[in-house]
């Protein structure tokens, strides 16, 4: 649409809900809010184990292939991934997230053992 | 070899400029640079839905890169970092020009780059704490601008701006900050300022990746450099587009050449205001 300030994935949510309500009057239109707060809300995707939208920037891809390399990978977010709940459902992140998520684990264990 | 990506022919710039960005998803992902190409497969779509053959547009929006290298946190600060998760974050918004052959002209109408880096820190008392990073790449809007087809339009959320200041402009050029790092809600020790803005070569989707992966992820970027002959030819072919006019005119001033489409103090306003002698110096 012309009248959008800019592409959806560059609007953070309270912006696209600002520019939906204007566009279509419908003003019970809630912005969702991120599961942390300190979450980004440039949400484009869902946690697959929540359904919560998010930002991919705080979540991880899912070991679940795509049949096509142009379709949308699926994520879990950081809170499901480190809370257990992406274990609980059997799930397994992309190898090429392990690493990343297992320093993060680290961290949050230190966290949890002050 | 097959890509997996739908086969496009290229038959003109638009889809040309939607391949580069296709192929460079897929050469990101194979050398697991990136996790998810959706990013440049979306604006890739987009370049290719051409609403005036002159131009061409696309946004490249939140392409992450992940795992900075041990020697870029290495100089951090704060030092010692048991840090996680820093990631980068580039964004990249803009309408380019179609030129013909050897033009020397601006190449863009609007451009703006956004590189967000962030991630945590665990302090002393073994809390998390985030940390952020920012540099922003845009080209000034000019009075004329309005003259040209010109579909970007600012939000209004942009970084403050309260007037123009009479400091130099270049008109393509760098500075520290950006807009998600201007609502902060804690600042340290540090100040940020709207200036230096840094002149800087004008950076596409394809250029502003390439600054990213040569300045942060420094093995990746040699390694593409030295195997991937596509990733060479896109990336040649790129600068060939952005970079070869501001550099003529750059020049122009010492090479006795007029420079008709674009002039060198607008990408250089520092130059002495005797190199244009029926100018006034307003900058």
């Amino acid at each position: 649409m012309e009248e959008c300030p800019g592409d959806l994935q560059s609007l953070t949510a309270k912006e696209r809900v600002e520019f939906l309500q204007q566009v279509t009057g419908l003003k019970e239109l809630v912005a969702a809010v991120p599961l942390r707060e300190k979450d980004s809300s440039f949400f484009w995707t869902v946690c697959h184990t929540t359904g919560r939208p998010m930002d991919p920037r705080d979540g991880y891809i899912l070991d679940i292939p795509t049949s096509y390399p142009w379709q949308d990978r699926i994520y879990v977010s950081s809170v499901a991934a480190l809370d257990g709940t992406m274990r609980q459902q059997g799930l397994q992140l992309d190898p090429l997230e392990r690493a990343r998520f297992k320093r993060a684990l680290e961290i949050q264990r230190k966290c949890v053992k002050s | 070899m097959s890509t997996g990506f739908p086969s496009i022919a290229k038959n003109d710039f638009h889809t040309e400029r939607a391949n580069d960005l296709r192929s460079i998803a897929e050469i990101l992902i194979r050398h697991n640079i990136i996790r998810d190409g959706g990013p440049l497969l979306s604006a890739a779509t987009k370049c290719q839905q051409v609403k005036d053959g002159a131009y061409y547009e696309y946004e490249i929006p939140h392409l992450l890169f992940h795992d900075l290298p041990q020697g870029v946190m290495h100089h951090a600060r704060p030092q010692n970092l048991q840090a996680t998760d820093f990631c980068i974050d580039l964004k990249v918004d803009l309408c380019g020009v179609v030129l013909e052959g050897n033009a020397i002209e601006d190449p863009f109408t609007y451009l703006v780059v956004d590189l967000f880096i962030s991630g945590q820190m665990l302090t002393e008392d073994c809390s998390l704490r985030t940390l952020k990073c920012a540099w922003h790449f845009d080209r000034n809007e000019e009075e004329e601008a309005e003259e040209k087809v010109n579909s970007k339009k600012r939000r209004k959320n942009d970084a403050p701006k309260k007037g123009r200041s009479p400091a130099v402009h270049p008109i393509y050029h760098f500075q520290h900050g950006g807009q998600r790092v201007w609502d902060l809600s804690n600042y340290g020790e540090q100040l940020l300022l709207e200036p230096p803005r840094i002149a800087h070569p004008p950076l596409d989707g394809i250029l502003a990746i390439d600054f990213v992966l040569s300045n942060y992820l420094g093995d990746s970027w040699k390694k593409l450099r030295d195997q991937e002959h596509r990733y060479d030819e896109i990336v040649k072919e790129a600068q060939r587009r952005c970079w070869r006019a501001y550099a003529l005119t750059s020049a122009s001033l010492w090479q006795n050449q007029a420079c008709d489409g674009w002039q060198a103090d607008a990408i250089w306003p520092q130059l002495a205001a005797s190199f244009y002698p029926s100018k006034s110096s307003s900058h």
